[in-house]
């Protein structure tokens, strides 16, 4: 078919050594645990959580800088599921990221040419005659000043650092960019530069991205399909339009009625309020059952026990919760 | 003695000296809080949101110049106090709570520690001043605890603030903010850092105790959407002025100035509108400020008299103030 | 256009520099003496009044003349110009400076920086458990233990100051690479598809250079202090060649009348190394990062 990235039964688990002189014990912190999903190759998947759903631990073992515990990553077609380093170049050259801040994505001691010229010369993209004209056209693709190449990053602001960031995910020719929450450190009036440049390139060049958020508005806006995931675990799986129009999971309508809205058309847009109440549990100490049972409002006894199977809902609608299990 | 206004800034402008020279920030700023309402000053990094409240404490860097301009609370001027009436106005008057609960909160010592600091300063200005009862503040503490909605109040007294999650960091903040009578409530970003539904429980919180205790609440926060969920009136800054002022409703129906207009629209809807261009440009050099009104340069509506003279602050409609050109006629200009 | 671009960036981040560094007076006074102390010692056959005092030089019959105009530091036992003999002493000091930071710092750099990115790896427990027992040896009983196995000359304490030295380096720069292994852009370099060698050095070790700098810099009086213990006791440059530490040995047996033979060269010692400290905090003020 026409997918790039299949995520299968992933799971990477962090283990937490506690140990006195006469005993040790090994807890797991189950960052990700058995997910499973798949990027169309041009499209934009929303991977939507809170702190501690295992979004960006997600984002990282697929790129490789952590390997999985379990599971498979099919790029496509090609099982990848390993760390960075012993990744094919090749694969390398085709899988870039992009990371949420730019502050510290960006090495401090370099300047902008520098930090543009290492994968050009790692994946020997242009030979050294032609590096100067390759960077000065990487700049010009993310509307950045020519004269900007020796610049250090401490000395432009947080929207054009993050661009330098896109240059340097772009400079391969990749066919997959994850997107680590890459404007929630930046204003409103910039994200939406930051954007928009993210959406003419992938128009451009038939990106694929995986963009992982918190912000629900921004990915009604962007994305082609939105997965939400919690407790490592993923709870909802639709396109964007299905995911607003008909939110089917007691966190994903949860997690709509808490969105701060900036007009009464979007409230009124919003059909199910759940009042937001409890926090997230930590992913060393999962409880029994569907990990979301401390906090959800339509909770029952199988609740507390057995963790609910993914089922398709509606065609392309996937959803978690022992409220639509048949 | 009822004073209705209780803290009024007026034209505050504040500069920062640097090495290349001095940041020219606040340009005369005006803001009004009265008893029992709740304001939010809203704007993007850089356009001195923080600078103007920390001058409300007086707790701003060294490195910064107060140029001109009165910040009065209760008929005080702050920045003319002795080192007394600063003291009532930290203790008692005035309470803050920060973006960062982690470094906002010692590593080194328990809630019930830094929560019964918190208190014995506060209260210490009474008689029997070194002498508190283990009991009462014992009391004090637990009441703080519980009025932030904490689970378990008498186990957390115990727990260091690592053991907690980013939100209970900030409800303890709240509790140690409001742990003793106070009259205004500034929350610098309190939510920024916290997951969305967090985000929502902690400033029901807040609007909560600030109705229970009759304070007043200045919210500083980027996000338009917060303040409008939260507070009665908003200030919208840019570049070191407030460009508008309105009541909440009045400013989502009728933004008048084009920087506020622009804002709202780069906020991504729920309605799938698409995602807005942004503003170009970028925000003033501090150093070499534009001479004129500081938005001119990125502004789609600009007129001539834009670039050289800075717009006064006029009130539109009832209750709506905004700083703009396109508002104010010539003649009114040349009084 | 490009290439002035960059020197004018160069230009514009080391004008930056020199004003952080100026902002203390005292600083520049470190600067200053310790200029004055490396010309004295290039120059001191040009500078020193009597050069040949530097040598083997018997003059019985100016011996033990107290500061006057002829000689400003009077002379010793056998004649000789206290003055130029501490001029000259002012070589053996900087070559031992020079020599063992030289050595020093690349050697405990790269054991460090290793050991930091294979954090956590048996690679790191091995190598810093190495250097945690060289770090435990005193530099100075050390150096003396080697002397007192091979000759004493100065380049032999050299070799024993460094066997000791290397490993503050070496820890120094492994907190660094460690906590800078787990920032964003090394991982940035990791998905990218460097190789480990690439980020190892052009990665972290550029933000590891300014504590390392100022580390150098602050070292030196250490090390002079070193050497001077060194030759005090006889160990390090033999006579006739001067050297500032044996000049006060020789001269503690004739104090307090004979003073000035002693005391100046050990004035001069404690100068040095306080004007090496003044300039390694000016190094450290302007290569710090700025606040807000």
């Amino acid at each position: 078919m026409n997918e790039i990235l299949v995520v299968k039964g992933l799971k990477k688990y962090f283990p937490i050594v506690s140990s006195t002189l006469l005993h040790k014990r090994v807890n797991y912190l189950k960052a990700v645990d058995n997910i499973s999903f798949s990027l169309e190759k041009g499209e934009i998947l929303g991977l939507v959580g809170e702190s501690g759903s295992g979004k960006s631990t997600t984002a990282y073992v697929i790129v490789g800088i952590y390997s999985p515990t379990a599971g498979e990553i099919l790029f496509k077609g090609r099982n990848i599921g390993v760390a960075a380093t012993k990744r094919p170049l090749e694969v390398k050259r085709e899988i870039a990221i992009v990371f949420q801040d730019p502050g510290t994505s960006l090495n401090p001691q370099h300047n902008i040419r520098q930090i543009l010229s290492t994968p050009l010369r790692v994946h020997k993209i242009v030979s050294k005659k032609q590096l100067n004209s390759k960077i000065e056209e990487l700049l010009e693709l993310v509307e950045l000043p020519r004269s900007y190449v020796y610049k250090q990053p401490r000395a432009i602001g947080g929207g054009e650092r993050q661009m330098v960031a896109i240059a340097r995910a772009l400079a391969t020719n990749p066919s997959l960019i994850v997107l680590d929450e890459p404007t929630s450190a930046l204003d409103v009036s910039v994200q939406a530069k930051v954007i928009n440049k993210l959406l003419d390139l992938q128009k451009e060049f038939g990106l694929s991205y995986l963009f992982i958020t918190h912000d629900l508005s921004l990915m009604r806006n962007l994305a082609t399909r939105i997965a939400i995931m919690y407790l490592g675990k993923l709870n909802e799986l639709a396109p964007a339009a299905d995911f607003f129009q008909n939110p089917l999971h007691p966190y994903t309508q949860m997690l709509i009625s808490s969105v701060p809205l900036v007009s009464k058309a979007e409230e009124r847009i919003r059909q199910k309020k759940i009042i937001s109440t409890g926090e997230i549990p930590s992913p060393v100490d999962v409880p029994p059952g569907c990990g979301f049972n401390t906090r959800c409002p339509f909770k029952t006894e199988i609740c507390l026990k057995i963790d609910p199977e993914i089922v398709e809902v509606t065609p392309g609608h996937y959803v978690r919760c022992h409220l639509y299990q048949r | 003695m009822a004073h209705n206004k209780l803290l009024h800034i007026e034209n505050l402008s504040v500069s920062y000296r640097v090495y290349q020279g001095v940041l020219k920030v606040l340009q005369e700023v005006n803001l009004e809080v009265n008893r029992g309402e709740k304001i939010a000053l809203v704007g993007e990094t850089g356009c001195g949101k923080t600078t103007t409240v920390k001058s409300i404490l007086k707790i701003l860097p060294r490195q910064a110049i107060v140029n001109g301009g009165k910040v009065i609370f209760k008929e005080e001027d702050i920045l003319r106090s002795g080192d007394v009436d600063l003291n009532y106005l930290r203790r008692k008057g005035v309470a803050m709570i920060f973006q960062d609960p982690t470094a906002s909160l010692s590593p080194i010592f328990t809630v019930g520690d830094q929560l019964a600091t918190v208190i014995r300063a506060s209260l210490s200005e009474n008689a029997n001043s070194s002498k508190f009862k283990k009991i009462d503040l014992h009391k004090i503490a637990l009441k703080a605890l519980q009025d932030a909605s904490l689970p378990d109040p008498e186990r957390m007294l115990h727990s260091y603030p690592f053991q907690l999650s980013g939100g209970m960091r900030q409800r303890v903040c709240i509790a140690m903010a409001l742990a003793t009578p106070r009259e205004l409530l500034i929350a610098d970003e309190p939510t920024t850092n916290l997951d969305v539904t967090i985000q929502d429980q902690v400033l029901r919180l807040i609007k909560n105790l600030v109705k229970d205790k009759d304070l007043a609440l200045i919210l500083i926060t980027h996000s338009l959407g917060v303040a409008r969920e939260t507070a009665d009136r908003i200030y919208i800054m840019y570049a070191g002025s407030i460009v508008e002022m309105a009541k909440t409703n009045d400013l989502f129906k009728n933004p008048l100035h084009p920087y506020s207009l622009a804002l709202i629209n780069s906020v991504p809807k729920l309605t799938g509108e698409g995602i807005s261009k942004g503003i170009p440009g970028h925000l003033p050099d501090y150093l070499n400020p534009p001479l004129g009104c500081r938005f001119e340069p990125r502004c789609s509506k600009s007129i001539p008299i834009c670039k050289k003279n800075k717009p006064p602050m006029k009130e539109v409609t009832p209750g709506h103030f905004v700083s703009c050109f396109l508002y104010n006629s010539l003649e009114e200009k040349n009084e | 256009m490009s290439k002035a671009k960059d020197s004018s960036q160069k230009l514009d981040n080391l004008r930056r520099l020199i004003y952080k560094f100026s902002r203390n007076p005292l600083s520049l006074i470190g600067l200053f003496v310790v200029v004055l102390i490396v010309i004295l010692a290039i120059f001191a056959p040009f500078i020193a009044p009597y050069p040949e005092h530097a040598g083997s030089f018997v003059d019985l019959a100016s011996a033990n003349i107290p500061p006057c105009r002829e000689h400003w530091f009077g002379t010793d036992i056998v004649g000789r110009d206290v003055l130029s003999r501490t001029i000259f002493a002012l070589r053996g000091a900087l070559i031992m400076a020079v020599g063992v930071i030289g050595i020093v710092t690349p050697v405990g750099v790269i054991i460090g920086l290793v050991a930091g990115y294979n954090s956590g790896t048996r690679i790191d427990t091995v190598l810093m458990r190495i250097s945690d027992i060289f770090l435990a040896l005193p530099s100075l009983v050390l150096a003396l233990a080697v002397a007192a196995v091979l000759r004493p000359t100065l380049f032999n304490a050299m070799i024993a100051v460094c066997v000791s030295w290397w490993p503050w380096y070496a820890r120094l720069t492994y907190g660094l690479a460690s906590s800078l292994r787990n920032e964003a852009f090394i991982q940035a370099a990791q998905v990218i598809g460097c190789n480990r060698f690439h980020i190892i050095f052009k990665e972290i070790l550029p933000n590891c250079f300014s504590p390392i700098f100022t580390k150098m810099a602050l070292d030196v009086g250490w090390v002079i202090l070193i050497g001077a213990s060194l030759s005090f006791v006889g160990l390090g440059e033999q006579p006739p060649t001067p050297a500032l530490g044996t000049m006060v040995a020789d001269g503690a047996k004739y104090l307090p009348e004979q003073w000035w033979i002693s005391v100046f060269p050990a004035l001069v010692i404690v100068l040095m190394i306080l004007a090496f400290n003044l300039l390694g905090d000016g190094i450290r003020d302007a290569l710090a990062p700025e606040e807000g």
